[in-house]
C-alpha cells in the first residue's frame, strides 16, 4: 500500500515541481521555495486524481512535506 | 479611492476596503508569520484610519478586503494601484492573506479581473522581494513573466534589496484566466466538501 501510494505522490512531485525526490528522501514545504500555493493544490489534486481520494479543507492546510502527504494517503486508502 | 467594485468568484470575493477596516488591517499586518517581507505597519488604529481617509481621496488606487463567500470571513488585502492613464497600466500588491487561508490562487485571479475585465488595463505588473522565493514562485506559476529586476527597490529593515517585477499582459490574459480559473473552481470545490 505505502510502497503505491509513495510512487503516486513521487510523480506528482517530480510533474509538478520538476523533483524526482528519491523515494525515501521526504521533501519538506518549508525548504522548497518552489512549492509555492498554486503548486500546493496542484500537487493535491494530482494525488487526489492518482489514488482516488479527497482530502479534507484541514487536511490540505496542514500537508507540509512528501512523507506528510504518503501518510495522509495511506490513511484514506486504509479507511 | 473610494471605489464600489465588488467582484465575486467561486469561493471568494472582493470588496472595497472600508474604514472600518483598519482594525483587521492592523491585525493581519502585524502577524509575524507575515510580515517577514512587508515593512512595519504603524499600528495605531487612529493613524491607519487616517492612511484609509488619505487613500478614499487618492485616483487610482483599489484597495479590497478579500472575503470567503460562505461565511464572510475576512481572508486578507489585496490591491491594483497607481494607474498610468496614459500606458494603461497599474501596480498591482499589497497582497497579504492570513495564516492558513486557500484564498491565493482565486484572490489573484480576481485581482486580474478587476485590472483587465473593469478597469480594462493594457497590462499589470507586481514587483516581489527577490528573497521572496515563494510569492516569485508563485507568480511564475501563474504563468506570468519576469520583466525585469529593479537594482535596490526595497528598503526591508534598513536594507535595500532587488525586486522582481512580473507583468501580465492583456495579450497573455486568457490563457492565465483560464488555468487560474479552472484552479480556483477546483479548489472552490474542496473547500465546500466540509460544508
Amino acid at each position: 500500500m505505502t510502497s503505491k501510494v509513495e510512487t503516486a505522490v513521487c510523480e506528482a512531485f517530480r510533474v509538478i515541481l520538476d523533483l524526482p525526490p528519491d523515494p525515501g528522501q521526504n521533501v519538506l514545504r518549508k525548504e522548497s521555495p518552489i512549492w509555492d500555493s498554486l503548486k500546493h493544490m496542484e500537487i493535491i489534486f494530482a494525488v487526489e486524481a492518482r489514488l482516488g481520494i479527497q482530502f479534507s479543507e484541514e487536511e490540505m492546510g496542514a500537508i507540509d512535506s512528501k512523507d506528510h502527504i504518503v501518510r495522509l494517503a495511506v490513511a484514506h486508502l486504509e479507511s | 479611492m473610494n471605489h464600489d467594485i465588488f467582484l465575486y468568484g467561486f469561493a471568494f470575493g472582493l470588496r472595497p476596503v472600508e474604514l472600518a477596516d483598519a482594525e483587521y488591517m492592523i491585525e493581519i499586518r502585524t502577524k509575524p508569520e507575515l510580515t517577514e517581507f512587508l515593512p512595519p505597519l504603524c499600528t495605531d488604529p487612529e493613524a491607519q484610519r487616517a492612511y484609509l481617509t488619505d487613500y478614499f481621496e487618492r485616483d487610482g488606487d483599489y484597495y479590497f478586503v478579500v472575503e470567503r463567500i460562505s461565511n464572510n470571513h475576512l481572508e486578507g488585502n489585496i490591491a491594483v494601484y497607481d494607474v498610468d492613464t496614459e500606458k494603461n497600466c497599474a501596480e498591482w500588491g499589497r497582497w497579504i492573506l492570513d495564516v492558513g487561508s486557500r484564498a491565493a490562487i482565486e484572490g489573484a485571479w480576481l485581482i486580474y479581473r478587476v485590472a483587465f475585465e473593469i478597469l480594462e488595463l493594457e497590462f499589470v505588473y507586481c514587483r516581489t522581494n527577490v528573497e521572496n522565493t515563494r510569492t516569485l514562485s508563485f507568480h511564475d506559476s501563474c504563468g506570468l513573466d519576469r520583466d525585469q529586476i529593479l537594482p535596490n527597490f526595497i528598503e526591508l529593515n534598513g536594507k535595500l534589496c532587488d525586486a522582481v517585477e512580473h507583468r501580465l499582459t492583456r495579450e497573455k490574459w486568457p490563457s492565465v484566466d483560464a488555468d487560474l480559473r479552472a484552479k480556483s473552481e477546483l479548489v472552490s470545490k474542496v473547500l465546500s466538501r466540509g460544508a
